[in-house]
């Protein structure tokens, strides 16, 4: 099917799709081939574009230094007797990461590296278990960073990382009678009554990958009780080591099989997004 | 170059040096109306099992015999693997996309510890978190509970996963198998560790309540029995109640608010 670029002057969407099936004349916005223009919410798989559509408009793109303290090492009962231990939510905070003002929940996304955050990505990890995990929260003013943190005998060092935080901007509500303009002079697109606007930056998807990675599907798979969780960039943590075993006591038996993550999670499939 | 350009059969929009929108699909495009579900998932109470911890400890060298013996109740969790998903709504056609955020809060949490600890939610509860992917919501030592919010099937779903590891080692009898009559200048001591149907993690036990039995005796060597735990054995004079009191369900509510769209 052709890609057709259409203006609908009755009430200034403008879009970028394949036609649809079903024919009628090519500049009647009611003809059958023209539906991902009037439809749009029906339609979404032709549309590449749609001016009454949310592309995500960044607000704001800031990087932040965050100092995550140290966390000693960790403690618990001698309920039963373990051959090595792994201790959880041994220390939890919540830290300041931008301020946006903005007057309702916008939707954001904080990076660490090339992942995107999901709630509790671990982004300080040691082999026997030690680990950082932090979740991104908003609310109508700032975006916060919540962390806990799984212990060991040994002390989770202190250690300052960086976050990019991106703030989506809610859609503008359409304003003025301008369909469709593109500026012969500076090169400006204007669509959709104000409605896009190509000096504003939206959210993109890169094909082939860089620079951030987000999960369509799970991130974390669960298996013997242990957790693995998966980062968009390919690794993964599974924080409970093989020597992590336990056995009944008062006893002198045998500890039983290794608690630690036994299946096969990788990852889910990740897209690629960018904000230029 | 900035502007809007149709080339090698794709149309273009830059500013300056920057792609802005592209026929090759670089654009996230979301439903203009915002959706919400408010849905309750419920983790199931782990499947359990029990065991009896016996012990004995011999005080003295000669008759007469003074034995310390006790018995342990333990509530134990068996290995689980326990998956379920809640339909949250169809996908709208072509949609293969959704962001939102999620306000999760524990309802219900479990009414006994795990191991002598309280199980925490390792989620913040009642705020907005941005979500893609999961949560692992509850990790104790050999249980794992993670709450999955996405697009399957066409269908956005909330799935939760649960799993318990293997069972503890130690089951059976160890050191002696109770009291003996002259065991010269030792004081022997052993006991045995048995399961009702399945060995398991023993996650909760009690002082009180018929759940740790103490017994002290003295008595001669020509009327000790063997295996000394026989009289703290199920059904017998000495041994603990198995009630169980546990449970370990947790509920979650969870409010989910976003779009569906294409990434094209």
């Amino acid at each position: 099917m052709p890609v057709v670029f259409m203006t609908n002057p009755a009430n200034g969407d403008c879009a970028l799709y394949d036609e649809a099936s079903g024919g009628g004349s090519f500049d009647d916005v009611n003809a059958p081939r023209n539906r991902p223009l009037k439809d749009p919410e029906n339609w979404l798989a032709n549309l590449y574009f749609h001016s009454r559509l949310d592309n995500l408009e960044v607000f704001s793109d800031t990087t932040v230094t965050v100092a995550h303290a140290a966390v000693g090492s960790g403690s618990g009962s001698d309920f039963i007797g373990f051959a090595d231990q792994v201790y959880w939510n041994a220390y939890s905070a919540t830290k300041s990461l931008v301020t946006h003002n903005l007057g309702y929940v916008p939707d954001v996304l904080v990076a660490r590296g090339n992942n995107i955050l999901w709630p509790g990505l671990p982004v300080q990890t040691q082999s026997d278990g030690r680990g950082r995990y932090v979740t991104a929260i908003a609310d109508t003013t700032k975006v916060q960073l919540y962390e806990w943190v799984s212990a060991s005998t040994a002390s989770l060092a202190a250690t300052s990382l960086s976050y990019r935080v991106i703030v989506f901007r809610n859609p503008p509500a359409a304003s003025g009678s301008i369909t469709f303009d593109a500026d012969g002079s500076t090169g400006r697109v204007l669509m959709g009554r104000g409605r896009f606007d190509s000096i504003r930056k939206y959210l993109q998807v890169v094909p082939g990958g860089s620079p951030l990675g987000i999960f369509y599907g799970k991130s974390i798979d669960v298996k013997n009780g242990a957790p693995c969780f998966a980062r968009p960039d390919g690794t993964t943590f599974k924080p409970v080591p093989s020597t992590y075993k336990c056995r009944v006591e008062p006893g002198t038996g045998s500890y039983g099989s290794a608690m630690s993550y036994s299946g096969t999670f990788t990852g889910s499939t990740a897209i690629q997004v960018q904000v230029p | 170059m900035s502007g809007f350009t149709a080339e090698d059969g794709k149309i273009v929009i830059t500013d300056g040096s920057r792609t802005v929108a592209t026929t090759d699909g670089t654009l996230v495009c979301l439903l203009p109306d915002r959706v919400s579900f408010d849905v309750s998932v419920t983790f199931p109470d782990f499947t359990k099992d029990y065991l009896v911890a016996w012990q004995f400890h011999q005080i003295g060298i000669d008759n007469p015999i003074n034995i310390a013996n006790a018995a342990r109740h333990f509530v134990t969790a068996i290995p689980q693997e326990y998956t379920a998903a809640t339909v949250l709504d169809d996908a709208p056609a072509g949609a293969d996309f959704f962001i939102g955020r999620v306000i999760l809060n524990r309802t219900a949490a479990p009414t006994h510890k795990w191991m002598d600890a309280t199980i925490p939610c390792l989620v913040p509860q009642g705020v907005n978190i941005p979500w893609n992917g999961s949560a692992l919501v509850e990790q104790m030592a050999g249980m794992s509970r993670a709450l999955h919010i996405y697009i399957k099937s066409g269908k956005l779903v909330v799935e939760r996963q649960q799993s318990v590891s293997v069972a503890a080692g130690g089951y059976g009898q160890w050191g002696k198998t109770g009291p003996s009559g002259n065991p010269g200048s030792a004081n022997p001591s052993g006991g045995y560790n048995r399961f009702k149907t399945t060995r398991g993690l023993p996650i909760w036990t009690s002082d009180s309540g018929g759940h740790y039995k103490v017994t002290s005796y003295q008595t001669y060597s020509s009327l000790v029995s063997t295996p000394g735990w026989n009289d703290c054995d199920v059904g017998k004079s000495n041994a603990p109640t198995l009630s169980d009191p546990t449970e370990h369900q947790s509920t979650y509510r969870v409010r989910v608010n976003g779009r569906f769209g294409r990434r094209s």
